[in-house]
């Protein structure tokens, strides 16, 4: 998605004037500014650029419950990132932690604005539409335009070779079908990753008829109750980061580096077993972690990276009835490429991943099939 | 005697008069302003119910009736709107993004 023309960005709509009831609060209300003056950088002088980053001010005028919500909101606080910082040894009262932290991790927080006016900074920032507000979000402008790689592109099928979610390719549905106003959008936080929400989707919502006696074989209660429902139902690969390494530059902008993605495609252990997610067996994929994430700022401002595994949970959006593992039983049973193998994790992160590695004998024997083979 | 009382209280009812609809509301009585305190005010709503408080939207109505005392936002919208202004004023904000970034974020 190529960035708006610098004009584009902040080229407001007639339409937004003549039918959008924002438009009647008046720019100055919300945005500050000076008025009365032609000059540019005087009518600037004061002027707020996003108004939805102070929800309690701004949109919270009118949608009080929507506004209180957001001032815990795990878009708007990124509880996710601290959460896992956290666990891995990060130390939120160490300044240098924290602007290490603030340099390069909080780019991707996401105010009222950012979903409902803007585009996001990922694809240049500007406003979506002339300052129209969308009361749902633009599913690839907006929720695409961040989750990109790895949820939009599973979703749509952009990944060369694997085929779209039938959800998408079928079905047409958008990201608010599953992820509903309760969920990850306008809810409070809980506290932790997306993983712990206890109002996120589950496949089982709409696909109710799923159990041991629906007639289908491999929907015993042995696979219904160890495997997670994308072990079986991801079509394909989805992508894996490696080796995310942060700086300043010598001008003191920040920056990182990684390297190249992979798609990858691997079963292991559940990290986070929990009511929601019982399942011994989850796909995996590699986090872009690692120890000196942070060395730039100082040294072991992360002394429990080990804590978490880097090869963690994950949900890819490529879901489809028959996939390369489901097609028959021995697509599965025995085939060690799709597990995650200590072959598979560098030596410096085996002992983080311990709890994730599959062991030899834990891959499930090839079986005999009916009709032979 | 009578009609000079008459013409200063008369006087002074226009002057009253004058002082409310032109004199703007200080800044704690904006709308804007109490919207903080309108969300420690106003209890916690199930947000699965109205998004949209009566409260406010009352505050709003009032907020309209201010417009005119509120600071014209003419200029603002007559170069947002002006695609052949915007392109002759606006300016890359100053480099913010590292050329030194390299990868997928």
């Amino acid at each position: 998605m190529p960035p708006l023309e610098v004009w584009q960005k902040v080229l407001v709509k007639d339409k937004f004037l003549e039918k959008d009831v924002h438009a009647d609060i008046g720019c100055i209300e919300c945005h500050g500014g000076q008025p009365g003056t032609d000059d540019k950088d005087a009518a600037h002088e004061g002027m707020v650029k996003k108004v939805g980053a102070n929800p309690a001010a701004t949109c919270g005028q009118c949608h009080v419950d929507y506004a209180q919500a957001a001032q815990t909101n795990i878009h708007r606080l990124q509880t996710g990132y601290i959460d896992q910082l956290h666990k891995r040894g990060g130390d939120f009262t160490d300044p240098t932690f924290v602007r290490a932290y603030t340099n390069h991790c909080t780019g991707c927080h996401a105010d009222c604005s950012d979903c409902h006016v803007s585009r996001p900074s990922a694809l240049g920032g500007g406003l979506l539409s002339g300052h129209l507000f969308k009361k749902t979000a633009s599913i690839w402008l907006t929720c695409g335009g961040c989750h990109s790689a790895r949820i939009a592109d599973d979703y749509k099928g952009n990944h060369e070779g694997i085929p779209p979610s039938i959800h998408w390719e079928k079905e047409g549905m958008l990201c608010g079908d599953c992820h509903t106003d309760d969920a990850a959008y306008h809810n409070g936080s809980h506290g932790g990753t997306r993983y712990e929400d206890p109002t996120a989707p589950t496949c089982i919502q709409c696909h109710e008829d799923v159990r041991p006696d629906d007639g289908i074989a491999q929907h015993d209660q042995r696979h219904l109750e160890s495997m997670a429902c994308q072990t079986c139902h991801a079509a394909g690969q989805y992508k894996s980061c490696y080796g995310c390494h942060t700086g300043l530059d010598e001008k003191g902008l920040p920056y990182f580096t990684t390297e190249p993605s992979q798609m990858t495609f691997k079963i292991g252990h559940n990290p986070i077993p929990s009511e929601r997610h019982p399942w011994e067996w989850v796909l995996l994929r590699h986090a872009p972690a690692n120890q000196d994430l942070f060395a730039f700022y100082g040294d072991n401002l992360l002394p429990g990276f080990d804590n978490l595994p880097t090869w963690k949970y994950t949900s890819p959006h490529n879901m489809r009835r028959i996939t390369p593992q489901n097609k028959t039983c021995n697509s599965c049973h025995g085939q060690k490429a799709l597990f995650l193998t200590e072959e598979d994790v560098v030596p410096e992160e085996r002992a983080a991943n311990a709890p994730v590695i599959v062991a030899p004998e834990e891959i499930p024997q090839p079986v005999e099939e009916e009709g032979g083979s | 005697m009578k009609k000079t009382a008459l013409l200063w209280l008369l006087a002074i009812a226009v002057v009253f008069a004058l002082a409310v609809l032109l004199i703007r509301p200080p800044a704690w009585a904006t709308p804007l302003a109490r919207g903080a305190s309108q969300l420690d005010t106003i209890p916690d709503a199930p947000h699965q119910q109205s998004v949209v408080n009566p409260r406010a939207l009352a505050l709003s109505a009032t907020h309209l009736t201010l417009q005119a005392d509120t600071p014209s936002s003419d200029n603002c919208i007559a170069c947002h709107t002006d695609k052949k202004k915007l392109k002759e004023v606006a300016e890359e904000p100053e480099e913010v993004k590292s050329e030194k970034t390299s990868g997928e974020g």
